[in-house]
């Protein structure tokens, strides 16, 4: 039922919408480079709602293009669990995993209002977590996750796709990423920029030793204003395995990004 | 006596109206710049193209037209402009140069590309 309403709402949202133009996804990753020798802060907080309770990972992130097509980037996240049952795990706040992100722009393709591109990305996870147990948002494990990131943005909507590959040495915890997200402006494009954007994003992530499959689903509004963006997300999954000892229920995104 | 000293104030009062009018003359000073880039799908993608010109010098003025890959603006003179600065903010953010053309003060103007059809 809920899958059935997603799909509705999202191709209702696609064909009625003043589709002009859009900006950077919430959640999912993006293929556009901002220009060379320019930086970006990001925080982006996720409150995600489990079936042994709350975690909330907020995570400041700093970008920096080298050049016009490669970016470098450092994750810097801390956790804070809440609302657990067991007696052994009381809560608290704690540092998550660091992670170190490049990425490299190799196909162009551009038009008038228009561009194609696709990027290679490489996610380095480094196990500074204070505790394991708040894997699937800080593993605590040495993960590396290895993808290719296509967008196509145009001043009438824009779409993303990601395919990755997460490899985890210690664990049997090595999956399949795909993601998409369909990005919707509500104003017309204007200078100075000032843009109110829909996103839909979907996840699904397949664990091939266990056989776990999770799709889920997000929808958000961006606000971007000049250099700045703030944003707002809600995910659900659509289909989890029961696989999984952590069921996700659903999770709030909160970001905000500037760049300079 | 009294006269010579009013035709003195008078002429240094016209010294100071007339340099600080050059002075006036200087700062209004801009070239007019008219661009058509292929590549900017979306508002926010352009930040670093706009802060790219920004840099080059004071900008004034600027509009864009992201359906068409139009952007127009002014800039200083004293940032001395030229084709080969908008060349080079355009491969630094990966877009793609169509057309440029930057007027001066004086009439003359730096061409490259074909003028868009109105």
């Amino acid at each position: 039922m809920k899958q059935k309403f997603f799909f509705i709402l999202a191709v209702v949202l696609l064909h009625t919408m003043p589709a002009e133009a859009q900006g950077p996804p919430i959640i999912g990753d993006k293929a556009i480079m901002l220009g060379q020798s320019l930086s970006l802060v990001r925080n982006l907080t996720e409150i995600r709602s489990t079936s042994v309770g709350t975690f909330t990972q907020s995570q400041l992130m700093f970008h920096y293009l080298p050049t016009s097509r490669s970016l470098f980037a450092v994750h810097i996240p801390a956790v804070y669990r809440s609302g657990f049952a067991s007696e052994l795990d009381n809560g608290g706040l704690e540092m998550g995993d660091i992670q170190l992100k490049g990425k490299y722009q190799f196909y162009v393709d551009n038009g008038i209002g228009e561009t194609f591109r696709i990027a290679a990305v490489l996610l380095q996870n480094l196990p500074t977590s204070t505790r394991s147990n708040t894997r699937r948002l800080s593993p605590g494990e040495y993960m590396s996750y290895q993808g290719l990131i296509f967008a196509y943005e145009s001043v009438h909507y824009g779409l993303a796709g990601e395919l990755a590959y997460t490899w985890e040495p210690t664990t049997d915890e090595d999956s399949f990423v795909q993601k998409v997200s369909v990005g919707l402006p509500l104003l017309t494009p204007a200078y100075p920029l000032k843009q109110i954007n829909l996103y839909f994003e979907y996840r699904s992530q397949y664990h091939v030793e266990t056989g776990r499959y999770e799709l889920l689903a997000s929808q958000g509004i961006q606000y971007a204003y000049d250099a700045a963006t703030v944003e707002v997300a809600y995910q659900t999954p659509l289909v989890q395995s029961e696989g999984f000892t952590v069921q996700q229920l659903h999770s709030w995104y909160l970001g905000a990004r500037y760049a300079f | 006596m009294k006269t010579h000293f009013t035709h003195i104030i008078t002429l240094l009062s016209f010294l100071y109206i007339s340099s600080f009018s050059i002075v006036s003359a200087q700062e209004s000073q801009w070239d007019d710049v008219s661009l058509k880039l292929t590549g900017i799908g979306c508002p926010y993608c352009s930040i670093g193209f706009i802060k790219k010109v920004e840099s080059l010098g004071e900008v004034k003025d600027m509009d864009a037209v992201y359906e068409t890959g139009v952007f127009t603006f002014k800039i200083r003179t004293d940032a001395a402009i030229r084709i080969e600065s908008i060349q080079e903010v355009t491969v630094d953010t990966d877009y793609t140069l169509v057309y440029a053309e930057i007027t001066h003060p004086d009439g003359t103007t730096d061409l490259y590309g074909d003028r868009p059809k109105k």
